[in-house]
C-alpha cells in the first residue's frame, strides 16, 4: 500500500466522514486488499452476545471507497474526454451539483448538459457515486451532499485517484 | 457533539484495583454451581425424556400416526441438561473459545496507530488486560472474551474508533463496561462464543422446531387417521369436534411446551441480566449515565422480536438506559435481584405448565387446583437450598466482593508481575 493512497484517503475521508478519517488508513488497505479484508469492512454480524452491536456497519467511507471505485470508468472516460485543466472540471462539477441542488432530478435531467462528452461523463460520474451510496442506505439528503464532496475530491485529486483505482482493480473483489 | 467541540475530562482512573468492587454476585456461576448439585434429583426426569426421544420407550398400543413425531417436543424437557452440558463446555473450554473467537474475528495485537488511544485508556483501568483489534470493522465496538481460565482479553473494533472520536465518554463507558465483565470473570460463563449463550439465545428456535412443528405435524397426522376411518362423511363431526376439543387441546399443549422451556432458560437468562446490569453499573459509576445512555444507542432501532428471539440474554437496550438513568443505587439493586426474583416467575412458569397440561386433558378445577398445590410444594422443596445459599451470598456480597475480584483477576496480576520483575532484571 502506498503512502501516497493512504494520505489521498485520509483527504477524502476528511473531507466526507471526518470522524472516521483517523481510521482511513486502515480502510483503504483493507479496501485495496480485497477477499477477506475487503469483506470485513461490509460485514454485518447482527447481534453480538457480549458486546456493544452498532446494528450495522457504522462506518461510511468504505461505502465512499466503493462508490468511487465503481465510477471509476466513468471518471476515467471524464479525465480522457478533453477536458484540460483541474480547475475547470471543479467549476464544472459545482455548476452541475447547483442544478441539481435547486431542481428535481426530473428537472435537472431536462437541462441541456451539451452534447460534449466530458458533461456526459460527468453525469455518469455523478448518477453512479449517488446510485452506490444509495445501496449504502445513506438517506438522500445526505447522499447528495456526500456524492458532490466526493466528486470534487476524486477529481481535485486526479493521480492519487488514478491510483487507488488502479491498486483496487487489482485486488480480488468483495 | 464533535471530540473537538466537547471538553474533553482526564479519564477516572482506579488507583487501587481492589475498588472495583462488581455490584453484583456471579450469579451464572452461581446458577451452573446449584444447578450440578441438583443434578442428581433431576437425573430420573431426564431419562424418561430422552428414552422416550430416542424410541427406547414402548407407545401405546391405541397411538395414531402421530405419537412419533411427537416424541420430539422430549427436547424441550432436555433443555435444562443440554444448558448444563453447554455451561460446563464453556468453563472447560475457555483458552479454545478465545482461539475461535480471534479467528472469527480476525483479531490481531492492538498495534494499529488509530487505537493507541483506545489501547491506553484501557491499560490505565486494567494494565494485564491484553487488547486485540480489527479496525476493519465497525458493526462491532468491543468486547471481552476469555484468553485462558483466569485470562481475559478486550477486543476492539473500528465502530468503538469512530465513537471514540464522535463521544469520547461514551465510548470510555464501552471499554468500562466490558472491563466490568472481566471483574466478574462473567466471560467463563457468558458472553461471545459461548455454547450457554448460544442455546440460551435460540430458544425460539428449539421452541419452533421442537414444539410447535410436531405438535402441528401430529394433528395433521391424527386427522388423516380420522378421515381414513370415517371418511369424507365424517368431515362435519370432525369440524366441530376441531373447534370444541382438538384446537383447545393443541393450544393447551403448545402453552405447557412453552412454559416448560421459559422455565429452563429463566434463571441462566436472569443471571445473564445481571451480569450486563452489574457491568452498567461500573461504567457509570466511572463514566457517567448520559455517556453509558449513548453507548448503548444502536443505528437503527431494535425490534422487539429481534430481541426476544436473538439478544435476550442481555436486557433491553431501553430498560438499560432508563436504568442508568435512575442511577448506580437502582441498577446495582437490579443486578443484585433480578436473579433472585427470577424464581418467582419460574413459579409461573411451573404453574403455567400444570395448568395448560390439565386443561388440555379437562380436568376439573379441583384436580387443577390440586396439582397446582403439588407444583408449588415441589418447586419450594426443591429449590429452597438454593434460595437459602443465595440469601447467604446476597447479604455476605458487600464482604465478598473485593476478595472475589482479587481472586478472579489474581491470574493475571501474577503473570504480570513475574513478567515486570523479569523485565526489571533483564534492565
Amino acid at each position: 500500500m502506498s503512502e501516497e493512497i493512504e494520505a489521498w484517503a485520509v483527504r477524502l475521508a476528511e473531507t466526507v466522514a471526518p470522524k472516521e478519517a483517523v481510521l482511513a488508513p486502515d480502510i483503504v488497505d483493507a479496501f485495496v486488499a480485497g477477499g477477506e479484508d475487503r469483506a470485513d469492512l461490509f460485514r454485518t454480524s447482527g447481534a453480538v452476545a457480549a458486546g456493544f452491536d452498532t446494528n450495522g456497519v457504522l462506518a461510511v467511507f468504505p461505502f465512499v471507497l466503493s462508490a468511487a471505485m465503481a465510477a471509476g470508468p466513468a471518471i476515467e472516460a471524464f479525465l480522457s474526454s478533453g477536458v484540460t485543466s483541474v480547475p475547470g472540471m471543479v467549476k464544472d462539477v459545482i455548476e452541475l451539483w447547483d442544478r441539481y441542488r435547486h431542481r428535481t432530478v426530473e428537472e435537472a435531467k431536462e437541462i441541456p448538459l451539451g452534447s460534449e462528452p466530458p458533461y456526459q461523463a460527468l453525469d455518469r460520474v455523478f448518477s453512479v457515486i449517488e446510485a452506490e451510496l444509495g445501496k449504502a442506505g445513506i438517506e438522500p439528503d445526505r447522499r447528495e451532499l456526500l456524492t458532490y464532496r466526493i466528486v470534487r475530491h476524486l477529481l481535485d485529486d486526479v493521480d492519487d485517484t488514478r491510483e487507488f483505482l488502479d491498486a483496487a482493480a487489482k485486488a480480488p473483489g468483495r | 457533539v464533535s471530540s473537538l467541540t466537547r471538553p474533553q475530562k482526564p479519564p477516572a482512573v482506579r488507583d487501587d484495583p481492589g475498588d472495583a468492587r462488581p455490584a453484583a454476585p456471579p450469579w451464572a456461576l452461581f446458577w451452573l454451581v446449584s444447578s450440578l448439585i441438583a443434578v442428581p434429583g433431576r437425573l430420573p426426569d431426564w431419562r424418561a425424556a430422552l428414552f422416550d426421544l430416542l424410541g427406547v420407550t414402548p407407545v401405546s398400543v391405541d397411538a395414531g400416526s402421530g405419537s412419533g413425531v411427537l416424541r420430539l417436543v422430549n427436547v424441550v424437557d432436555l433443555v435444562p441438561p443440554v444448558l448444563l452440558v453447554s455451561a460446563v463446555a464453556a468453563v472447560l473450554a475457555a483458552p479454545i473459545r478465545g482461539w475461535i473467537v480471534r479467528r472469527t474475528y480476525r483479531l490481531t495485537p492492538a498495534t494499529q496507530r488509530s487505537l493507541a488511544e483506545i489501547v491506553a485508556f484501557a491499560h490505565m483501568i486494567a494494565p494485564e488486560v491484553a487488547v486485540y483489534g480489527n479496525t476493519r470493522r465497525s458493526d462491532v465496538r468491543a468486547f471481552v472474551y476469555p484468553a485462558g481460565y483466569r485470562r481475559t482479553a478486550l477486543a476492539v473494533f473500528g465502530g468503538l474508533v469512530i465513537l471514540w472520536h464522535d463521544d469520547r465518554a461514551a465510548a470510555e463507558a464501552v471499554i468500562r463496561h466490558e472491563l466490568a465483565h472481566r471483574d466478574r470473570a462473567d466471560t467463563l460463563l457468558l458472553g461471545i462464543v459461548s455454547p450457554l449463550e448460544a442455546v440460551l439465545r435460540r430458544w425460539g428456535w428449539i421452541l419452533l422446531a421442537f414444539g410447535i412443528v410436531p405438535t402441528l405435524v401430529a394433528w395433521v397426522a391424527e386427522t388423516t387417521d380420522f378421515f381414513r376411518q370415517v371418511g369424507a362423511a365424517g368431515a362435519e363431526h370432525k369440524a366441530s369436534q376441531f373447534l370444541t376439543l382438538i384446537l383447545p387441546g393443541l393450544l393447551w399443549l403448545l402453552l405447557a411446551i412453552a412454559a416448560r422451556l421459559l422455565a429452563a432458560i429463566t434463571l441462566p437468562v436472569a443471571a445473564s441480566w445481571s451480569a450486563e446490569l452489574a457491568a452498567d453499573h461500573g461504567a457509570t459509576e466511572w463514566a457517567g449515565a448520559a455517556a453509558l445512555t449513548h453507548a448503548l444507542e444502536t443505528r437503527r432501532s431494535d425490534s422487539r422480536t429481534r430481541w426476544l428471539f436473538g439478544s435476550i440474554t442481555h436486557p433491553p437496550a431501553k430498560l438499560r438506559q432508563a436504568l442508568a438513568r435512575a442511577g448506580t443505587v437502582p441498577q446495582a439493586l437490579a443486578a443484585v435481584s433480578v436473579y433472585p426474583v427470577a424464581w418467582l416467575l419460574l413459579l409461573l412458569w411451573v404453574m403455567t405448565d400444570a395448568a395448560a397440561m390439565d386443561a388440555g386433558r379437562q380436568a376439573g378445577l379441583s384436580a387443577i387446583v390440586s396439582d397446582e398445590r403439588a407444583g408449588v410444594a415441589a418447586w419450594a422443596h426443591n429449590d429452597w437450598p438454593a434460595w437459602v445459599a443465595a440469601l447467604a451470598m446476597t447479604l455476605a456480597w458487600p464482604a465478598l466482593a473485593r476478595p472475589w475480584h482479587a481472586a478472579v483477576t489474581s491470574g493475571s496480576t501474577a503473570r504480570r508481575a513475574i513478567s515486570d520483575s523479569a523485565t526489571n532484571k533483564e534492565k
